[in-house]
């Protein structure tokens, strides 16, 4: 990625540009990736085909003001962070929301390295607001929860929020071209999770939540609070462009 | 697997249960798998889809007297090592192919734990006809070629054979089920070398290959020679039964 693309990048967020690769300048650029891109599977439900290429991946959250899930995410966020001067490598994790951990390679997730390694994860869904030290095995507060960090005795990371169990991490780094495969099978089978519906969500600021599953609208105020709202199709297709920033031609699905 | 299903799949690839699940009982059933079951990806172009439930695998490789890819041929493999008493834990390789590596999980390999660990693959093609030993850095000859096993930094394994890298392996254990997602891709991306490329291959017990690509039969002799010849459909056809052992119902063309 260019200086140019880095500024698009950047602006496209709402950030500035860190004067230093440091913690500081990490802290604010994955709030404002949070805040300012959705996790969204919409291209599956709209027929576009989901490419891991850089070009693509910024085309699609940097021009169009897209989102994605978590490759494309954390793929992107991950050569903006290397463009500014992070060190960032790129982990496997098994999602542990059934009764067996899923598939490696079923979620990207980013270690950046400064004094210390740090989680970063702007490709979860509901996830931490700001990085995680992955040393540290005590609980760590953040605006989303409390985590920890726990290590299995083969190495891998369990990582929970406030006490449940999210994923487990392989400290093994590996490249964006690896979770292909797996990517694949996300927008493509019919056992994939993500091939069942259309779904776009976004945290607000305050710390709630807004998520537009197909036509319904669902808003979580910072207490946790749900409020349900079924839409028409002219309404969620017009929701798209107020809650989440972009313009769709057509309702996914 | 059960006894009875055990003895089903001993009986498809010609092989006599060993006594004890001990060095000698498994090269006997690896040599006998590779020579029995043939490596072919023709579900992909038959639209069939793959499976890599047990159940569903011994229906393709005992019952229909299918081959498979790695997933599915090792798959079973494995799971009738298990059977015999053997401790079988499933590898994941990047192949190394086109000058370059594959992803994760592209290919499924075998190790087995008897007084050392051994590298157990009968779902890879062109491969050894025997068990190579996984901590012997010394090449290992063997019918096919001579390989060589190499320790990298990363803790992987470089699997050579004669010189050239076949594939990189993880040493961690996967489940079968971690191989799905790349077994779909595997089936049905077009980014896969499986896609649009029937192929079912089988060695013979002499040392030589057969392998039927579309509608191209290739004879390759102990020696290395290789014919070839065109045939039409309906005699594609009739070379499975004639050449692997099974019927198909219509023949995969290719594109």
């Amino acid at each position: 990625m260019d200086a140019t693309r880095a500024t698009e990048y950047l602006a496209r967020i709402g950030a500035e540009r860190p004067e230093r690769a440091d913690l500081a300048g990490l802290r604010r650029l994955q709030e404002a990736h949070l805040l300012a891109v959705p996790f969204e599977n919409l291209s599956i439900h709209l027929d576009e085909p989901v490419s891991l290429a850089e070009d693509q991946l910024l085309a699609k959250i940097v021009d169009r003001r897209r989102g994605g899930f978590c490759y494309e995410l954390n793929g992107a966020f991950a050569a903006l962070l290397t463009a500014l001067g992070y060190q960032v490598e790129l982990l496997s994790a098994r999602v542990l929301d059934g009764a067996k951990p899923s598939a490696p390679f079923d979620h990207l997730a980013l270690r950046v390295r400064l004094d210390e390694p740090w989680l970063v994860d702007v490709g979860f869904g509901r996830f931490a607001r700001q990085p995680l030290r992955l040393d540290d095995r005590r609980p760590q507060q953040d605006p989303a929860g409390s985590f920890t960090v726990s290590e299995r005795p083969n190495g891998e990371l369990d990582v929970a929020m406030n006490g449940e169990a999210q994923y487990r991490l392989d400290q093994r780094p590996y490249e964006l071209r690896d979770f292909v495969p797996t990517c694949w099978y996300q927008t493509t089978s019919p056992d994939s999770h993500f091939t069942k519906g259309p779904t776009c969500s976004l945290p607000t600021p305050e710390g709630g939540r807004i998520t537009l599953g197909g036509t319904r609208l669902i808003a979580t105020d910072p207490a946790g609070t749900r409020t349900e709202t079924e839409l028409t199709p002219a309404e969620a297709l017009a929701a798209y462009r107020q809650h989440f920033g972009f313009t769709l031609d057509r309702l996914p699905g | 697997m059960d006894d009875a299903r055990a003895a089903q799949y001993l009986a498809r690839i010609g092989a006599e249960r060993p006594a004890r699940p001990d060095l000698a009982g498994l090269r006997r059933l690896h040599e006998a798998h590779l020579l029995a079951v043939p490596f072919e990806c023709l579900s992909i172009e038959l639209g069939e889809p793959v499976s890599l439930a047990e159940e569903q695998l011994l229906a393709k490789i005992v019952d229909r007297r299918r081959g498979g890819f790695c997933y599915e041929v090792n798959g079973a493999f494995a799971a009738l090592l298990t059977a015999l008493g053997y401790q079988v834990e499933l590898l994941s390789a990047r192949v190394f192919f086109d000058e370059k590596l594959g992803p994760p999980f592209d290919h499924l390999a075998l190790r087995v734990r008897l007084d050392e660990p051994w590298l157990v693959d009968v779902g890879f093609g062109r491969f050894t006809r025997h068990p190579l030993r996984l901590n012997d850095r010394e090449p290992q000859a063997d019918p096919v070629g001579t390989c060589t096993i190499s320790e990298r930094p990363d803790g992987d394994l470089d699997i050579h054979r004669d010189g050239v890298l076949q594939y990189q392996l993880d040493q961690r254990p996967y489940r079968l089920e971690d191989f799905a997602p790349t077994c779909w891709w595997q089936t049905t991306s077009p980014d896969s070398t499986f896609a649009g490329a029937p192929s079912c291959s089988l060695p013979t017990p002499d040392g030589g290959w057969i392998t039927l690509r579309g509608t191209l039969l290739i004879t390759t002799d102990p020696a290395g020679a290789r014919t070839q010849a065109e045939l039409t459909t309906a005699e594609a056809l009739a070379a499975y039964p004639r050449y692997f052992g099974f019927t198909l119902d219509r023949a995969p063309t290719g594109p």
